[in-house]
């Protein structure tokens, strides 16, 4: 899944493994992350966003439509 | 391209050609070394296939093993960021290096048991036990450090090694039972649970991007 994982890391100026460090996960999940290897937990999606001040639709980019939306 | 990105691309090729010459030349002086040590003419097929399982695994954990004693070297040879991940990795590394160790001398050994042979039966099939013993150990010690990444790519790991493992041994013992192919022996199997699982681990990592330059 697509993210912007990456654009809110750079925008605190953290290295991945300070970003790491601050969700207790090892770099390579969040290099595995940020290069769309690996699609994270629904509780991990969420402590990302509590840790930008977001909303997880705004870090992990769904384009999946449902049917009324993709019909009109 | 900005010169930033450009200069991170060359910096993350010139890394990856010294993994490559690195591992290639380990596994060259390793391949060399056990054929100094051992004449293959006189091992059967199934000996050779085993005991190069066994050197892969042997020499994965020695490289890594390497790396975590000399970290400024290791991080040049190993697929982390800098020497820094090394040490938040060095739990994880140690266990992963010793287990591979152990395996990959146990399965060498086993393929050179024999009667009347330098490693005698009995000693062939305890260093196996002991290697499972060692891997049960360090699997059960390590396992609360794994983060959901890990634990989603060991999963994967043994799904896949399931599924394949299973595959071929379906196929080739229903073949052997009408008689259309020779039954697999046991050292087959040891070749293919153990080649499998290393295979599927690689799969699963690459899968994952961890076998990406970083």
């Amino acid at each position: 899944m697509e993210n912007r994982l990456k654009t809110y890391r750079d925008g605190v100026g953290w290295s991945q493994g300070e970003l790491a460090r601050r969700l207790g996960v090892s770099r390579q999940t969040i290099n595995a992350v940020e290069t769309n290897k690996y699609d994270p937990s629904l509780p991990l999606a969420l402590r990302m966003a509590k840790l930008f001040a977001c909303q997880v639709p705004d870090l992990f980019i769904d384009h999946w439509e449902t049917e009324e939306n993709s019909n009109d | 391209m900005t010169n930033v990105s450009a200069e991170n691309k060359a910096l993350k090729t010139r890394k990856l050609i010294v993994q490559m010459v690195s591992g290639g030349l380990v596994g060259g002086i390793g391949s060399y070394a056990a054929m100094s040590l051992i004449d293959p003419k006189t091992m059967s097929v199934d000996q050779v296939i085993v005991g190069g399982i066994g050197l892969i695994y042997l020499l994965m954990g020695l490289f890594v093993g390497f790396g975590l004693l000399a970290p400024k070297l290791g991080s040049k040879i190993l697929n982390v960021e800098d020497v820094e991940e090394i040490h938040e990795q060095r739990r994880m590394l140690t266990g992963s290096s010793i287990a591979m160790a152990t395996i990959g001398a146990a399965l060498a050994a086993l393929a050179l048991a024999a009667p009347g042979a330098t490693v005698s039966p009995l000693a062939g099939f305890g260093g196996i036990v002991a290697a499972l013993a060692v891997s049960v150990v360090i699997t059960a010690r390590d396992w609360k450090y794994y983060d959901e990444m890990m634990w989603q790519l060991s999963r994967d790991a043994g799904n896949l090694a399931f599924c394949a493992i299973g595959t071929v041994l379906m196929l080739w013992g229903s073949a052997a039972a009408v008689g259309l192919a020779a039954a697999p022996t046991p050292l087959a199997l040891v070749a293919l649970v153990a080649g499998g699982m290393l295979l599927a681990i690689f799969v699963s990592a690459t899968r994952a991007g961890l076998m990406m330059p970083r």
